[in-house]
């Protein structure tokens, strides 16, 4: 994989006064090594699907947009960058996190119980109103299904968590997924401003005056 | 498990204190082999931020190990508060009616127990620093792009001790004009010297003050006809000084505040949300994307650097693995005693404080977030450096904020900063429903840290150790030193580049295209520019 420049450049963020209210979410995926995170973002954002994806650069901060009746969601979609591997997944990533995917494989049973500790891991460590869905990735391979579709329903349901079966490979409920999440975030006035904490980024777009306030 | 963990890396970082993530971030950003590890099951080492829950179990694990009291010593933590709050749910509930309808809330009742109750809403740093608008760290996180992964909030005031009473310095133009504090007269003599001091390039300043080398900056305030206020406010305050501060060193001071100023906020200061420990773990993020590999919980045995085809290697043995590396970067905590040559010179130690209250120091309309500055207030004492933060910085619940105390050692941190908490705060516990003019202290910890800031040398040139935190304000020496020790590893290379954002990367690869989107991949073209 190689990088190169777009120069299209960044989507704005929202100003002040945008035409249709346009709120804007972080997103964290959570899950075991291997199910397709960055997949999935991959396929969400860019409509890509790499069979034999190695690790997770790039996919590490993406934002994609979804268009409601009367609501633009930007997502700001952050993935693990791996540090989810040993253990090592560090608290700012959660941080202000108003939604979570935390995805299993549905070949992969083990996947599916690391899965529910991350739920719970969430329910310890973010925000108590996070909208958390669980999604069962690789639905393309379900002739080595491990994790039955019911079992997964009745878990998400216990825990209040959205649930899909998907494939990033085939595309089948991603789109759905997010959606169904951005149908499911408080957009009322001031939700989603920013994304996270309501604390200030610091990007260059403001670099003020060149002399101090003293003149 | 960890033991699929790879063995053979390009550098191998020890510990996840501020200098050795920035290390690790652009060691892997410009494409070296990184494996980040750290001994404790967090991130930060000394830099960390914990919960309360953390900070408790930080307190016991250092009381029950002599080998961690070498770095920090002499704890003494204490509550002001019952351990169960007095009242039963439903009072609470009676109370919480006639919050609607009266104006002024009822005042919340902490206990040992609502504390522990919301450990999460803590965030509460071991090494608080802020940042300047202007200053080293904020350049480096805009320039390479890390600045994305933190939010943060601007230092709404700077406060000193004055006429024994708390006083708003002024800091902006603004400011200056419309404080009652100062006559026009000093206005006008204020504005002139802190303009001159801004005015100055290096050359000019080195000239202007040739003669002042050997003279205090206090001496030239006076000289330059500022009135005792004045000088109070420039000396302490704004060059966070003392009156044996050498003159250079003021007016540097000086020109840092002054340059920080009308970026971000009203003063020159930026706090990171939920505490400063969050900054090391935003280099580590920036390491793993750019393919860092992670493992907490792992702490090493031995190291050993040996010669193998004319090239120095690294070999660490950790928990029955060996790892090996060109360069190993090792904070000097975890470091073992043999690496480090010389043995630093003792320094002067750091003692440090943290206040729970149940209200701010000198309470505002909009929550404030305080920079105060205190002089000496005996000739023994050093000036302290207080922090207070409130609930929008995400680190404690509402209704309370946290205060930290920093000073150089002189005795112990109890007896050095506790007759300033004093002059600030109700320490006597008793009725948290009072209102008086002081808020009340709820909980406290005093505690000394060893300062392991100097930079130091290692016996080997592909061992590199990272200091740890300093007493200072800011980040720089921190960043400064990441970046000494990066270009000693990677000589020529760019320290931190910018990283593309998320809609500048492009896959060139073989793509294998789903079907539902398969038309719009044929339409555009990946690489093209967009219009």
């Amino acid at each position: 994989m190689a990088m190169a420049t777009n120069r299209s450049g960044g989507a704005q963020r929202p100003n002040g006064a945008p035409q249709t209210k346009v709120c804007q979410f972080k997103l964290v995926l959570l899950g075991e090594s291997a199910v397709g995170k960055s997949s999935l973002v991959l396929r969400f954002v860019k409509g890509q699907f790499h069979e034999y994806q190695e690790s997770t650069i790039g996919a590490a901060f993406l934002t994609q947009t979804v268009c409601l009746d009367d609501t633009t969601v930007k997502f700001e979609i952050w993935d693990t960058a791996g540090q989810e591997r040993y253990h090592s997944l560090a608290p700012m990533y959660y941080r202000g996190a108003q939604a979570a995917i935390v995805v299993y494989d549905i070949t992969n049973q083990d996947t599916f119980g690391r899965a529910k500790n991350w739920v719970k891991e969430l329910q310890r460590q973010a925000a108590p109103s996070i909208v958390i869905a669980l999604a069962g990735n690789k639905s393309d391979l379900a002739a080595k299904r491990m994790v039955e579709f019911e079992e997964a329903q009745a878990y998400a349901d216990e825990n209040g968590l959205l649930f899909m079966e998907t494939s990033a490979k085939t595309a089948m409920n991603v789109n759905d997924i997010f959606l169904a999440i951005a149908n499911n975030l408080p957009k009322s006035e001031g939700a989603g401003a920013g994304a996270g904490g309501g604390g200030r980024r610091l990007n260059e777009g403001e670099q003020p005056r060149a002399t101090s306030c003293c003149k | 498990m960890d033991d699929d963990l790879p063995t053979d890396f390009q550098v191998i970082v020890v510990g996840t204190g501020m200098v050795e993530s920035i290390v690790a971030a652009a060691c892997s950003r410009i494409g070296k082999n990184v494996l980040h590890l750290d001994s404790s099951d967090h991130y930060g080492g000394l830099w960390a931020s914990y919960n309360f829950d953390g900070l408790q179990k930080f307190i016991k694990e250092v009381n029950a190990d002599p080998k961690r009291q070498l770095q920090v010593y002499n704890l003494i933590e204490k509550w002001y508060i019952e351990k169960d709050s007095p009242q039963d749910e439903k009072k609470e509930d009676d109370e919480n009616k006639t919050d609607d309808t009266k104006s002024e809330p009822v005042k919340k009742i902490w206990s040992h127990a609502s504390f522990t109750a919301e450990y999460r809403k803590f965030n509460i740093d071991m090494t608080p620093k802020l940042l300047f608008s202007r200053g080293p760290l904020v350049e480096l996180l805009i320039s390479s792009n890390i600045a994305r992964y933190a939010e943060f909030r601007c230092v709404t005031r700077v406060l000193t001790w004055l006429n024994d009473k708390l006083m708003p310095v002024p800091c902006s133009r603004a400011d200056v004009f419309a404080t009652e504090a100062v006559s026009i007269v000093e206005k006008r003599m204020l504005m002139k010297m802190l303009t001159s001091i801004v005015g100055y390039n290096e050359e000019e300043m080195n000239n202007e003050f040739k003669d002042w080398n050997d003279k205090t900056f206090k001496e030239y305030l006076s000289h330059k006809g500022l009135t005792p206020n004045l000088i109070h406010y420039v000396l302490f305050a704004i060059a966070g000084g003392t009156n044996n501060m050498p003159c250079l060193e003021g007016v540097k001071e000086c020109k840092k505040f002054l340059m920080s100023l009308g970026r971000y906020g009203n003063t020159p200061f930026l706090w990171p949300m939920y505490g400063s420990g969050e900054l090391p773990q935003c280099f580590c993020r920036l390491c793993a994307v750019f393919g860092g590999v992670y493992c907490l919980n792992r702490p090493i045995d031995k190291v050993e650097t040996k010669t193998v085809d004319d090239k120095m290697v690294v070999t660490i043995d950790s928990k029955s693995k060996t790892l090996n590396c060109d360069h190993l970067v090792i904070g000097i905590n975890e470091c073992p005693k043999n690496l480090i040559s010389p043995e630093p010179a003792e320094s002067c130690d750091i003692s440090k404080a943290v206040f729970i209250t149940n209200g701010s120091i000198m309470p505002s309309e909009k929550e404030p977030l305080t920079l105060l500055r205190f002089p000496p207030l005996t000739d023994d004492d050093n000036a302290v450096t207080v922090l207070e933060v409130g609930p929008a910085t995400g680190s404690c619940p509402k209704g309370l904020y946290v205060v930290y105390f920093i000073t150089n050692k002189v005795k112990d941190a109890e007896s050095d900063l506790k007759p300033y908490a004093e002059k600030i705060f109700d320490m006597s516990g008793g009725d948290q429903t009072q209102t008086a003019d002081k808020p009340k202290c709820l909980w406290s910890l005093f505690y000394n840290v060893k300062d392991t800031s100097a930079p130091v040398a290692s016996s080997a040139d592909a061992v590199h150790v990272c200091s740890g935190p300093d007493a200072g304000l800011d980040f720089d020496r921190a960043v400064e030193q990441a970046e000494q020790i990066f270009k000693k590893i990677c000589p020529g290379e760019e320290f931190l580049p910018r990283a593309p954002d998320p809609e500048e990367i492009v896959f060139e690869d073989d793509v294998t295209h789903g079907p539902e989107f398969q038309r719009e991949e044929d339409d555009a073209d990946g690489d093209a520019p967009k219009e």
